[in-house]
């Protein structure tokens, strides 16, 4: 046989034995590792990317919730905020109302005190004048002032019933005179029961149950104060208190 | 160094049969590629984290990769032909830098029986992948007066590759052996780097080459296929 034919298929068949040799001690471990290596890989890349795709349903739900509160947080904001301008009119209308309340108490509280001033103006300018009217009548020996207004008075007691004339308590600046006690009893029909207020400036006010008879110096002058009331009210002009 | 270009050596002759010296250094080869690599595959079935395994491991991807660029997918068959290829021719470059070990390669019919090897593998994979009819049909295609011009093309490509890596192992190995008779042994210490460098390379160029012929039955029966 010849040694190149020999050569040849010895080496022929010297490869493919040495093929089956590495094939099953070298490829095939090598080839299995790496497939489990890659089945391996294959495997964490798809548990990532589950992985992945969990991360990002739970992004977006967190997302979704971060969107979610903040508009809770915004309509919160906003009920807050009307809440708030809802007490602050309230508080200043409350205030308005209280600043109100307190003008009209004021008012009110100088109102009573002018009230009394002029009250109190009026029977001072009462008295003075009762004082003055008797003193000049007593100058130029003229009728007695305290006697003319209780002649007044017994005039205007005339409109009283008679059944109401008996329990009359008569108050007078001075004590009465024999005169004057005499008319008024003769007026009322019995007598008398006196007292004396030297407020009252000069004559007599009759009270009855059905009512008072005030011929007073007093009420003469607050009778003028309210004739110049009716005055102001009537064209806008005051003459109490300013 | 020794080489001995168009003769063969024989050691023994069992009977009818010589036992040449390519043959003795052919299971050399096969022996040390054996010893060598067998406890890689054991380490990477066993210590997949150690450094052996690792080694393994790259070695094989990069031959899965080749022969994915060639094929167009993972083909276990053609990675176990290819990765042979490429460990045989580079382990007989390897075995060749001893002293007084002339590789197989540098023997014509150790490099054409490589190369017939490849040859029928290109009908065995066409066939495998899109049956006999229709790996033969291609013969005549696009007309059948192209029928001779294929023969030509794969005996020519298959004369060419046994007479490449013949005569690339050959002459690498006759002008390192020649200059070591010359000069002595520390001279020519350049030349065997490069004439290990050549024999590596060839074991790749013959490697893409067996790949890309295999590959290319395989793939033209898929693509008709599809």
């Amino acid at each position: 046989m010849s040694p190149a034919l020999t050569n040849f298929l010895f080496e022929a068949a010297n490869f493919l034995v040495l093929a089956a040799v590495l094939g099953w001690l070298l490829f095939k471990p090598v080839r299995r590792a790496l497939d489990a290596e890659q089945a391996r890989h294959a495997q964490e890349t798809e548990a990532a990317r589950h992985l992945r795709e969990e991360a990002e349903v739970l992004a977006r739900e967190a997302r979704a919730e971060r969107e979610a509160a903040g508009r809770e947080r915004e309509a919160r904001r906003r009920e807050m905020l009307a809440s708030a301008r809802n007490e602050a009119l309230q508080a200043a209308e409350a205030s308005k109302r209280a600043q109100v309340a307190e003008r009209q108490r004021m008012e009110k509280e100088l109102q009573d005190w002018r009230d009394a001033s002029a009250s109190e103006l009026v029977d001072t300018v009462g008295r003075i004048a009762a004082e003055s009217v008797r003193r000049l009548l007593s100058a130029f020996d003229g009728p007695a002032l305290d006697l003319a207004l209780v002649r007044a008075a017994c005039a205007e007691l005339d409109s009283v019933p008679v059944e109401a004339r008996g329990a009359a308590l008569v108050e007078s600046a001075r004590p009465l005179d024999a005169r004057s006690r005499t008319l008024l009893e003769e007026a009322l029909g019995g007598g008398v029961h006196e007292r004396v207020v030297g407020e009252l400036g000069a004559g007599v006010r009759v009270t009855t149950p059905a009512g008072q008879v005030d011929a007073t110096a007093v009420a003469v002058a607050r009778q003028a104060a309210r004739s110049v009331n009716r005055v102001r009210d009537a064209h806008g002009v005051s003459l109490e208190g300013g | 160094m020794s080489a001995e270009v168009f003769t063969e050596h024989v050691l023994v002759w069992l009977g009818p049969v010589p036992l040449t010296r390519t043959m003795a250094t052919s299971v050399a080869t096969s022996l040390f590629l054996w010893g060598a690599l067998a406890p890689v595959g054991r380490a990477v079935a066993r210590t997949p984290e150690g450094r052996l395994a690792a080694a393994g491991r790259l070695m094989y991807r990069f031959l899965r990769n080749l022969v994915t660029e060639t094929v167009g997918h993972p083909s276990r068959g053609l990675e176990i032909f290819s990765g042979s290829l490429f460990l045989f021719i580079a382990g007989a470059a390897l075995l060749g830098q001893l002293p007084g070990f002339a590789p197989p390669t540098t023997n014509l019919a150790a490099t054409s029986a490589l190369a017939v090897l490849v040859f029928l593998a290109v009908p065995f994979a066409g066939i495998r992948a899109r049956g006999l009819s229709g790996y033969f049909k291609r013969y005549f295609q696009p007309s059948p007066l192209f029928f001779p011009l294929h023969l030509v093309s794969e005996l020519s490509r298959t004369l060419a590759l046994a007479l490449r890596l013949f005569g690339n192992m050959m002459s690498g190995h006759l002008i390192v052996a020649l200059i070591v008779a010359l000069v002595g042994l520390l001279v020519p210490v350049p030349l065997m780097a490069l004439d290990l460098l050549i024999g590596l390379l060839q074991a790749y160029i013959f490697t893409i080459l067996a790949s890309v012929y295999i590959g290319a039955a395989i793939r033209v029966g898929e693509e008709e296929g599809a």
